[in-house]
């Protein structure tokens, strides 16, 4: 007969384990039970079978006097899982905080004027059309443009930019952004879900669902696993049982397999990864468009630029300037003549002449299809082509060798004369990005081929191509035949094309990788794979970097999710029993499940802290 | 009509509860494209009207033991 306190003990513990077993684990046996009758099983079957037997088998041996039961192992177990799940919660939760970072940054309220009237509004009771005051030091509410005012903005939050961005009439200003100094006033033009930010912040949110293919290999795996699980712990009972190891020991394996197995960790590596990633690629204004594009950026062998606005500003800027026979001011005036010109050729050199003084020029007439003339200090002046020049009368023979060389090199030339002489050339090209040389050495160092394409002429092809480093030149390649040289050189190997999404829209929705490059732009958003924000190139090899630490942060975290279970579900079952005499208690099974997917998270987590 | 659409889901814990949501849908008529995410707690999918509704949707989620809600709809865009 037992000791009256043992059964009272007993008793005690019982009393003591149900409220956990089915109060606190209620909505564990509701998830399990509605899986059931859906024909499958999930996390919450394992942790209910496997405490559900400790806890039934425990009654039993209360009811039969046993002195021996297992409340404490259901009942430890119950208590890690959920305090698992809470630790998960908190990390899966810091994984999304660059999406609440940006969330954050929409201010509250503006200062709007409304019949001349200056009131404060919540940012929701903003129209397009209403006039916004932006004063020192505030948030610009919407986007919309500067009606009046200067002052320099600080975007970086938007467009990763770090020097702040001078604006006044007629300047786009973007929502989020921070006024410096000035006071301005601009022009609501996009509110709510159609602001940049807002934007942006549905990009970064929806690139979650899109998931990696890489991804597809965890979810297969956890759609098989706990049906296997269930499987194996009723081999390990069974198995031990019949080779005489005692019910309770066979009992404790099961338990043990059922707890330690975790799909958690399998399922939370790479969207945690993807999750991390993405936000640390909106800090620095690369934004993915989904785990897909993500995954496949670091896999890329080709990358194709576009060349006018791409590789180069995209507007024309004056590179040489040659006085014949020391003549002087030719800058000057032909930046006379050019004022009354709207030639794209004729701001690249008002722009040149910058804050030189201007001669008044009377007489300006416009020769078309040759250049233009007029008077100045009752001088008349020419300036033109070649061809202009050869039907004025003017010999170019002073100048012919530059004016050869400047040609070679891609640069459209023009000529300046009065009614007797030569007196200079000016030359004008579009002139690549600062960015562009390094982007290109570190995209070759990478193992990248990099390949140029442009509807220009051979010669300025190859000359902003040699600038640039960029050795293949398709060049007098029609629009419509871009996407399809895409697609042949996506033959050769994953293939990227940067372009500006503004006439190559069909190029980059061709290639595997669309990036498109634009200062916040609409159809910068709206096309490509990857945005990015500023026009920096040097980004493009931050995106590669970004998708492969990002990739190989997936590989890491699947790799030890895997070993994890592959190596904690055989001792749990005790196959090394006999050997090694390891042999795992079920609540040791149980914490090691719930600290698995915990570092899983943590991990992912480390990604922030990677500079790009 | 196809139409895109998202919803809120409650009371995922794992990757084959997202797993099990997301055969479940790929297997009806009606919904392509069915993205289930674990970490942001949302189902992603395209529907055609004409075959399934946006309650069916939700019945289905719910009957495998999970909360669900519309988040957003919108046309789909032609590519």
């Amino acid at each position: 007969m037992d000791h009256p306190l043992f059964v009272f003990q007993n008793y005690f513990l019982w009393f003591l384990a149900t409220p956990v077993q089915f109060y606190f684990a209620k909505d564990m046996y509701i998830s399990a039970y509605k899986a059931l009758k859906n024909g499958s099983a999930n996390m919450d079957s394992l942790v209910i079978l496997g405490t559900g037997s400790a806890y039934f088998y425990s009654v039993f041996l209360v009811l039969t006097h046993s002195h021996h039961n297992y409340f404490e192992t259901g009942t430890v177990l119950i208590t890690v899982v959920i305090l698992g799940r809470y630790l998960e919660a908190v990390a899966k939760k810091r994984t999304g905080q660059a999406i609440e970072k940006l969330i954050k940054l929409s201010p509250n309220s503006a200062t709007v004027i409304r019949n001349g009237i200056e009131s404060v509004l919540g940012i929701d009771d903003i129209s397009v059309g209403d006039i916004i005051v932006v004063k020192p030091g505030e948030k610009i509410p919407v986007d919309g443009n500067v009606t009046e005012g200067n002052s320099s903005v600080d975007e970086s939050m938007i467009t990763g930019e770090s020097k702040p961005v001078s604006k006044r009439s007629g300047d786009q200003v973007i929502g989020a952004t921070i006024n410096q100094s000035g006071v301005f006033r601009f022009r609501a033009e996009r509110i709510g879900k159609d602001t940049v930010l807002s934007r942006i912040i549905k990009l970064v949110e929806d690139a979650q669902i899109k998931k990696a293919p890489i991804q597809r290999y965890a979810d297969k795996i956890s759609s098989h696993f706990v049906p296997s699980v269930i499987l194996i712990a009723a081999i390990s009972f069974i198995v031990w049982l019949s080779i005489g190891a005692g019910f309770n020991f066979a009992l404790m394996t099961a338990v043990s397999v059922l707890v330690v197995a975790c799909p958690c960790a399998l399922g939370l590596a790479t969207p945690t990864a993807i999750m991390v990633g993405s936000g640390l690629g909106a800090k620095y204004g690369i934004l993915f468009k989904g785990g897909d594009s993500l995954e496949t950026t670091h896999k890329l062998k080709n990358i194709v630029f576009d060349k006018t606005g791409t590789l180069t500003a995209g507007k024309p800027v004056v590179t040489d300037v040659i006085s014949i026979d020391g003549a002087k001011n030719i800058i000057a005036v032909a930046a006379s003549l050019e004022k009354y010109s709207e030639h794209s050729i004729a701001g690249a050199v008002i722009e040149k002449a910058g804050n030189d003084i201007l001669f008044y020029a009377s007489d300006v007439k416009a020769i078309s299809g040759f250049g233009i003339s007029g008077k100045i200090e009752g001088t008349e002046f020419f300036l033109g082509n070649k061809a202009l020049m050869d039907k004025i009368g003017i010999s170019t023979d002073k100048a012919i060798e530059n004016f050869h060389r400047l040609e070679s090199e891609g640069k459209t030339v023009i000529f300046l004369s009065d009614n007797s002489d030569l007196k200079g050339i000016i030359a004008v090209a579009d002139t690549i990005k600062g960015s562009a040389v390094n982007a290109v050495t570190d995209l070759k160092k990478a193992g990248l081929k990099v390949i140029m394409i442009t509807g220009d002429n051979r010669m300025t092809a190859e000359h902003i191509a040699s600038q640039c480093g960029i050795d293949t030149v398709y060049a007098d390649v029609l629009p419509e035949n871009k996407a399809k040289l895409i697609n042949e050189l996506r033959l050769t190997g994953s293939t990227a094309m940067v372009g500006d999404g503004i006439n190559d829209s069909p190029a980059l929705a061709s290639a595997d990788i669309g990036i498109a490059l634009g200062s916040g732009t609409d159809v910068a958003i709206e096309t490509g794979d990857v945005v990015l924000m500023k026009n920096d190139l040097n980004d493009i090899v931050k995106a590669i970097k970004l998708s492969r630490i990002t990739m190989n942060k997936i590989r890491m975290n699947m790799f030890w999710a895997l070993f994890y279970n592959v190596l904690g579900i055989p001792v749990a079952a005790g196959v090394f029993y006999y050997f090694t005499g390891w042999l795992l208690n079920p609540m040791l099974a149980g914490t090691a499940m719930a600290l698995s997917s915990v570092s899983v998270v943590t991990n992912s987590l480390l990604l922030r802290y990677k500079r790009l | 009509m196809k139409k895109e659409l998202k919803f809120n889901i409650y009371g995922m814990h794992c990757a084959s509860c997202s797993a099990l949501i997301e055969i479940s849908l790929k297997n009806k008529n009606g919904i392509e494209n069915v993205s289930v995410s674990l970490l942001t707690n949302t189902a992603a999918m395209i529907i055609d009207e004409n075959e399934i509704k946006t309650t069916d949707i939700i019945q289905i989620i719910e009957n495998l033991g999970y909360k669900a809600e519309l988040a957003e709809e919108g046309e789909k865009k032609k590519p």
